[in-house]
């Protein structure tokens, strides 16, 4: 599985990555994952899978999916700032899905 | 206060009555020797009783002093000793006189009373004075028989109050022929040994079983013990005086006072020490309950003598100092529980702590004391185990140990269980650990009127012993931000603690550095970790009323956090506010008290102590006084029972539905720019459908934000502050900004109204635990403290939903750390176009991450900016 986290600066996702590979890793799934920001996002997405975006920038959603053509989503804000991995390891199988 | 004429006065009383040697009279130079008087002295009062017409004085050589012949035998009396003689035990006294002195032989007598009332300690008086009067010799027999200590074997009575082998002539009756034979506890004997005693009350006589020998037994003065219970329901003991020993409860205020301190006296003489007695601890005393009266009075002070004589044992010089944690659980719990009032209250008056003189009291006691040597004994103990070579403090963990044996028998109520956590403590932690955090602990309760919940208490006593114990003290555990940071927040708290931190290296030796002590004072302070709750208070006029609620409502919900305030109806109203507001202080937690009242007046009060004190009060009015007064008044002049239930009906509606005659305001604040507190006025008067005006206030200094809303408050009823922060004034309630926030606009009134919401809060614990583990280089503690701040100002200004705010919290925080570590953003996407289309935002966000760079030394660069510019405006 290949991930694109996209948030303003690609920090507090990276924060969230770090924890997310530690989890697929724990779960014997593959992933290949990587934070950036919104000005990165456009040079990279063709490397990836799918596009989760951190809830403070929720509001480019439908720009990123238009813009790479992936199945793209908002992490919810909740599990976004505690890092409840379970949660969105089931979201990001929902939009693998939709591949 | 006795005077020194009364002293002189007294002696001599006690010399001519007591001892027939003085029959005729004593010399002034005795009185001068005995009491350690100058002669002179003592003849010029000796001289003013005789013109008072108390003293005779003879015309020999040498002059002798005595007593006018009719005083002789009416007026002293032994019974003089007892507290209340003249008071609640007045009846007693001359029933026991009568009962004595009445002509012929003297009649039996049955005392009747709760256990615990006195009396073993009455009869004993009754037989000194039968004794006093001759009316039984000087060397007259007194022979007790206390039933109670043969319970397990009743039958052996048989032979101790019949005689062995029904051999009448050793029977106690026999022995007792010619004094006084007191038998306690009769209720315990069993039908045939009763039905012996009651033939011998109709006719003095004992029969030998099988009936054939008789004694005639009349010159023996019975006394009877029945304990009450029984004295009603059981046998009728055909006695021809009863006399009734009030149970303590019921005894006047001030002989409760007078026993107190007779009781410390004889511990003072028996120690052979002076005791100070904190006030607190005398309060207590005397607002506790006994369930087993005078006795139990008694042994609590006996047993907390003791208690605080180990703590002195080594040091003969000092005083004893008995305070409050000296006492049992219950007594110190009376405090929480009950108030004294006005009495307790004027019975202390003036005084800073009780003192017993080790002298003064002396030979003064006339009460049965069954642990006249318990001081020897552990002064003896204590010798012994020093021989040995057994440290001090051992020692005074063993003789813990041997006092608690010695009370056994009279705990009467099982210990809580928070003494045998203490005992399971002091197996780990030193016992002057212990001694000395109870101390601390119980000052600083005082000092700030909190509740320190038990956690504290091992905390504070676990990690003292483990820098007693391990040696180490400069392992850094904080950096020196933080030290900073809580002795800024909290200097009170740190002051008191380096007092303490100063003691320890007296008492202990324990060298604390600054870090330590800052450790400590996190240990007091530490509001987040704290659960502190709300109490409920019921205040209500009449005696026991409030705090018969309190104690029905604790026992129900084992809460234990709802207290009484009896407001006597006789308590004039500044006494009265004063004992409340006390009150109040008392049971605050932090988190405020709801008071249930009963009468306007009370609103009055509670308005008036909520603008003087800064506990946050809510009152209920609950007036049910009210109306039963209008029911009773009513029912006196009706008939009808449905009329007056109809019309308090109707009044009660109305009062009810009162209307509220001032208009309400909400306050909005906002920390540092006038901006956010307007905003969120803004924002309110947008969706808020309350008609409540609002008013937004941003000024962070806070006697000038009193005073504006002092303003405020004469003209409107102030309903809330809502802001980013609670600036705890006047009681005001305080919403959250966040709690605005987190809900939906519709919902607004309902938070406002401070209606309960379930909205799906985030768990900031969870999101710092996140952090913490993650970061290397941002403090979590800063973050905490600084970050929610900047995002709600965020909020206000931008209107960010809940999923914003937290992605912006995040974004901010790994900011923090990012920039910490070194690493910055070069480049956006937007490349500065944002800054330029949006110049006032970007002044705004400037300023707000001021605070920012200044909590963490960061700079935000312009980068920064406008990913927050993009955030915020959702570019």
């Amino acid at each position: 599985m290949k991930i694109l986290l996209v948030c303003a600066g690609g920090m507090s996702t990276g924060l969230l990555m770090k924890k997310m590979k530690d989890y697929w890793t724990a779960q014997g799934e593959e992933l290949t994952i990587n934070a950036v920001g919104l000005s990165e996002y456009k040079d990279v997405y063709n490397d990836y899978d799918i596009v989760m975006v951190g809830p403070q920038v929720g509001y480019r959603l439908k720009e990123i999916q238009q813009t790479t053509g992936l199945p793209a989503d908002t992490i919810p804000s909740f599990d976004y700032a505690v890092a409840n991995c379970p949660n969105i390891m089931k979201q990001a199988k929902k939009l693998m899905a939709q591949k | 206060m006795k005077t020194v004429k009364d002293a002189v006065y007294g002696f001599v009383q006690e010399r001519v009555i007591g001892d027939s040697q003085y029959r005729d009279g004593v010399q002034t130079s005795e009185v001068a020797e005995s009491l350690g008087l100058r002669r002179c002295n003592v003849s010029s009062l000796l001289n003013e009783l005789v013109r008072d017409g108390k003293l005779l004085k003879t015309q020999t050589r040498p002059v002798l002093y005595r007593l006018p012949v009719a005083q002789e035998h009416s007026e002293y009396s032994c019974f003089e000793t007892l507290v209340g003689y003249n008071g609640s035990l007045r009846k007693a006294v001359q029933l026991a006189k009568a009962a004595i002195l009445y002509p012929g032989s003297s009649l039996s007598i049955r005392l009747s009373s709760d256990r615990g009332c006195g009396t073993t300690c009455f009869a004993a008086l009754i037989y000194e004075f039968a004794k006093a009067q001759g009316v039984v010799k000087k060397d007259a027999p007194y022979v007790k028989v206390n039933c109670c200590h043969f319970i397990k074997n009743i039958d052996i009575l048989d032979e101790i109050l019949f005689g062995e082998a029904g051999n009448i002539e050793k029977s106690s009756f026999a022995r007792a022929r010619g004094g006084v034979l007191f038998v306690d506890n009769v209720d315990l004997l069993n039908a045939r040994q009763q039905s012996r005693i009651l033939s011998f009350l109709e006719n003095k006589e004992i029969i030998s079983e099988d009936g054939g020998r008789r004694l005639n037994c009349s010159d023996c003065i019975l006394v009877l013990g029945v304990p009450l219970p029984a004295a009603s329901g059981g046998v009728d003991w055909k006695t021809p005086i009863v006399i009734e020993l009030p149970p303590l409860g019921d005894r006047p205020l001030l002989e409760r006072y007078e026993m107190i301190h007779a009781f410390f006296r004889t511990e003072a003489v028996n120690a052979k020490r002076s005791i100070e007695l904190t006030l607190d601890a005398a309060r207590a005393l005397l607002t506790a309950e006994y369930p087993h009266n005078v006795k139990e009075l008694k042994t609590e002070i006996t047993s907390a003598c003791a208690n605080a004589y180990v703590r002195t044992i080594d040091e003969p010089a000092r005083d004893i100092q008995v305070c409050l944690s000296d006492f049992t659980d219950q007594i110190r719990k009376s405090l929480a529980i009950r108030r004294g009032g006005e009495e307790v209250e004027e019975l202390l008056r003036g005084n800073n702590f009780l003192y017993y003189d080790k002298e003064e009291g002396a030979g003064k006691a006339g009460y049965a004391n069954c642990f006249d040597n318990i001081y020897s004994d552990i002064q003896t103990q204590y010798k012994e185990l020093s021989r040995r070579g057994v440290n001090s403090d051992s020692i005074q963990n063993v003789i813990n140990t041997y006092i608690r044996g010695l009370f056994q028998y009279f705990s009467y109520d099982a210990k809580k269980d928070e003494q045998a956590n203490r005992d399971e403590l002091a197996k780990i932690v030193d016992k002057s650990v212990i001694y000395a955090v109870t101390m601390f602990l119980d000052g600083l309760k005082k000092q700030f009127g909190r509740e320190y919940p038990s956690n504290v208490f091992y905390g504070m006593c676990l990690h003292l012993n483990s820098l007693l114990t391990m040696n180490y003290v400069n392992h850094k555990r904080i950096t020196d931000e933080e030290v900073k940071l809580v002795i800024q927040r909290h200097p009170a708290e740190y002051a008191a603690m380096s007092e303490f931190a100063h003691k320890l290296k007296e008492d202990l030796r324990l060298d604390l550095n600054i870090n330590e002590i800052v450790l400590l004072t996190m240990f007091v302070v530490n509001p987040e970790d704290q659960e502190n709750h709300p109490v409920l208070l019921y205040a209500m006029h009449g005696k026991g009323i409030a705090s018969g609620l309190a104690e029905v409502t604790n026992s129900l919900t084992h809460c234990s956090n709802a207290y009484g305030f009896d407001l006597d109806l006789t308590m004039n109203s500044d006494w009265a506010i004063e004992a409340l507001r006390s009150q109040i202080l008392k049971i605050d937690r932090g988190q405020g008290v709801i008071v249930i009242y009963d009468m306007g007046s009370m609103k009055t009060m509670l308005d008036i102590i909520s603008e003087e004190i800064d506990v946050k009060i809510r009152g209920i009015n609950m007036p049910i006084t009210l109306i039963g007064i209008e029911i009773a008044r009513r029912c006196s002049r009706e008939t009808d029972i449905d009329y007056v239930y109809h019309l308090v009906n109707k009044d009660m509606y109305q009062l009810q539905s009162t209307p509220k005659r001032r208009k309400s305001v909400i306050i909005t604040l906002c920390h540092t720019s006038e901006g956010g507190a307007m905003q969120l006025k803004n924002y309110i008067d947008r969706y808020s459908r309350l008609d409540m005006h609002t008013v937004a206030l941003s000024i962070s200094n806070r006697d000038a934000l009193a005073k504006k809303v002092l303003e405020l408050k004469k003209v409107y009823d102030v309903h809330a502050f809502v802001g980013t922060y609670d600036p705890g004034l006047m009681g005001i309630p305080f919403i959250s900004i966040s709690t605005v926030f987190e809900n939906r606009k519709e919902d607004l009134d309902r938070v406002l109204m401070f209606e309960p919401m379930h909205w799906h809060r985030v768990n900031y614990d969870e999101v710092y635990r996140l952090l913490e583990e993650q970061f290397t280089h941002a403090p979590i503690n800063r973050i905490k403290s600084v970050l929610p701040g900047v995002v709600d100002e965020m909020s206000i200004i931008y209107g960010l939903d809940d999923e914003q705010r937290l992605g912006a919290f995040l974004h901010l925080a790994c900011l923090v750390e990012r920039l910490m570590a070194g690493g910055v953003v070069e480049t956006t996407e937007a490349a500065g176009k944002y800054i330029l289309q949006y110049p006032e935002d970007y002044q705004t966000l400037i300023k707000i991450m001021r605070t920012l760079e200044k909590a963490f030394h960061i700079i935000i660069n312009d980068n920064e900016i406008e990913l927050l510019l993009m955030i915020v405006k959702r570019l």
